[in-house]
């Protein structure tokens, strides 16, 4: 009875524990829980430069990068650039 | 209710304590997210982490945490929680694998950087700690070999994981992230070395002395310890501790026994022993003058924490110890609540303590019901077989359900 309660406990715990790392996993994914925002969208700068080859955007445009993006991009990842960004051509 | 609540509490601190290291990362300048998958693989890496550092806390015996729970529920979460943490660890790789292949490279030692390979290192650490805890027996291993390569290995799993975040960098750059994370992993190695450095030097200078060494019936020792150069432990009836008898405090190997002494009596303590397994089978061979060391006291098996209009006792065999505690107690108290005791043994000469239960009869509001399962006496009038249903209801009385119950003895009881 008690090594069940124990195992109950245990089973409550992995469970909180796996929804808080979830909860953290989708605040450093802001692309899956906000909309595209389409007007902001309108008004994003083109690429200019062909994407072949440089599908990793922060390796030039990341905090780091030698034309970092600004501020309030900050935590959305490669994949969601190209969600306003697109090629000129 | 109070200990519900305070059982909840120390589960909510429990998860506060896990998830704060991780959520720390996220002040201050923060690294973007590299796509949910990813993160969420990095998060239950660190979580895990959290995990596993905890558990030197949990099996470190602190009463403040065995208080709401019972020690032996802590014990079996630790067990549990561990299997849970693995679980996390695993899918760490696993889902950056999935979601990332080309990190399958971060597995091969001879190209991969430093930190993966410390990252798969301190995997593999943690994953022969679980196995052999689940399969010590049937791997063959000595106790006290596994109790020391567990605590190694665990101390290695903690040690290879943190040089992986930190070699990583991704989340702990800055004095601050990479502090903390540091400062956590010293923390969890300081309780690991107060449980098995500090402590047993504590119990060191608070050493026992056996003073007598009495047979009773049922193939049952009682040892009378004497404390030596101090004043003794104070306990609850119903308690039980870690002794280690005629060895050191450092030694690996431990044994739990419940007092079986009357808990207002200062000073001498009395623990009652069945010969059962290789130890305690050589128990009756230990001499007077021998030096003990006891962990404890621990256990929530006391009528001190649940009060009670009334008790009802249900024993076997060596069971009966903690209820000997608990009934002395309660004689030298001058407590008059109604008794009821099931004692079963396997026969009338191998009733343990049977002289002293009447005794006490004559100090307390007890009724004790003897039960025999094997042998019993010519012209026995007492109850036979196993304890059942029928058999407790012919003798609880009319407001049982106002009574507390204790339990003790072995599985097929």
């Amino acid at each position: 009875m008690r090594e069940l309660y124990s195992t109950q406990l245990a089973g409550i715990s992995g469970i909180l524990i796996v929804g808080i790392t979830l909860l953290f996993a989708l605040i450093q994914s802001p692309e899956i829980v906000s909309a595209p925002e389409s007007a902001l969208a309108k008004d994003a700068q083109p690429i200019a430069h062909p994407l072949e080859g440089y599908e990793g955007c922060h390796g030039c445009h990341g905090l780091k990068g030698k034309m970092p993006y600004p501020l309030k991009h900050l935590g959305w990842s490669n994949t969601s650039c190209m969600r306003c960004h697109s090629p000129t051509s | 209710m109070k200990h519900f609540l305070y059982g909840a509490f120390w589960i909510g601190i429990y998860i506060v304590l896990i998830m704060t290291p991780l959520f720390v990362l996220l002040i201050g300048q923060t690294a973007p997210g590299r796509g949910f998958w990813r993160e969420l693989s990095v998060g239950l890496g660190f979580t895990s982490l959290s995990m596993i550092g905890m558990q030197f806390f949990l099996t470190g015996r602190f009463r403040y945490i065995t208080a709401p729970y019972g020690i032996d529920v802590i014990y079996h979460f630790h067990r549990q929680i561990s299997i849970v943490a693995f679980l996390f660890i695993v899918l760490h790789p696993l889902i950056l694998l999935i979601s990332t292949p080309r990190t399958m490279t971060l597995l091969n030692p001879i190209i991969a950087p430093w930190w993966a390979t410390a990252g798969v290192a301190g995997l593999a650490a943690f994953a022969i700690v679980i196995i052999t805890s689940l399969k010590r027996i049937p791997l063959g291993i000595r106790y006290e070999t596994w109790r020391l390569s567990h605590a190694l290995l665990s101390v290695a799993a903690v040690a290879f994981s943190m040089a992986h975040i930190l070699g990583v960098g991704y989340y702990t750059q800055g004095p601050l992230k990479r502090g903390l994370w540091i400062g956590l992993a010293l923390f969890w190695i300081i309780a690991l070395v107060y449980i098995r450095v500090a402590k047993p030097i504590i119990m060191l200078k608070h050493p026992y002395t056996v003073e007598r060494v009495v047979r009773e019936r049922g193939d049952t020792w009682s040892l009378i310890l004497k404390p030596d150069g101090h004043e003794g432990m104070r306990f609850q009836p119903g308690q039980f501790v870690w002794a280690k008898i005629g060895k050191s405090p450092f030694a690996l190997r431990e044994h739990p026994f419940s007092f079986s002494s009357s808990a207002m009596r200062e000073g001498v303590l009395e623990i009652s022993i069945k010969e059962l397994g290789d130890f305690t089978s050589q128990i009756g061979d230990v001499a007077p003058g021998t030096r003990v060391y006891l962990d404890g006291p621990h256990g929530l098996f006391t009528v001190d924490r649940y009060k009670a209009d009334g008790y009802v006792f249900i024993a076997a065999g060596v069971g009966i110890t903690p209820i000997m505690s608990i009934l002395r107690t309660l004689a030298d108290r001058r407590d008059q609540r109604p008794l009821l005791l099931f004692y079963s043994s396997r026969g009338w000469e191998e009733v343990t303590f049977r002289d002293e239960l009447k005794a006490l009869e004559a100090h307390l509001d007890l009724q004790t019901v003897h039960i025999l399962t094997r042998e019993s006496p010519e012209g026995w009038e007492g109850e036979r077989g196993r304890i059942n249903p029928e058999m407790l209801a012919r003798y609880l009385p009319a407001d049982r359900v106002d009574y507390e119950y204790f339990v003790c003895g072995p599985e097929p009881m």
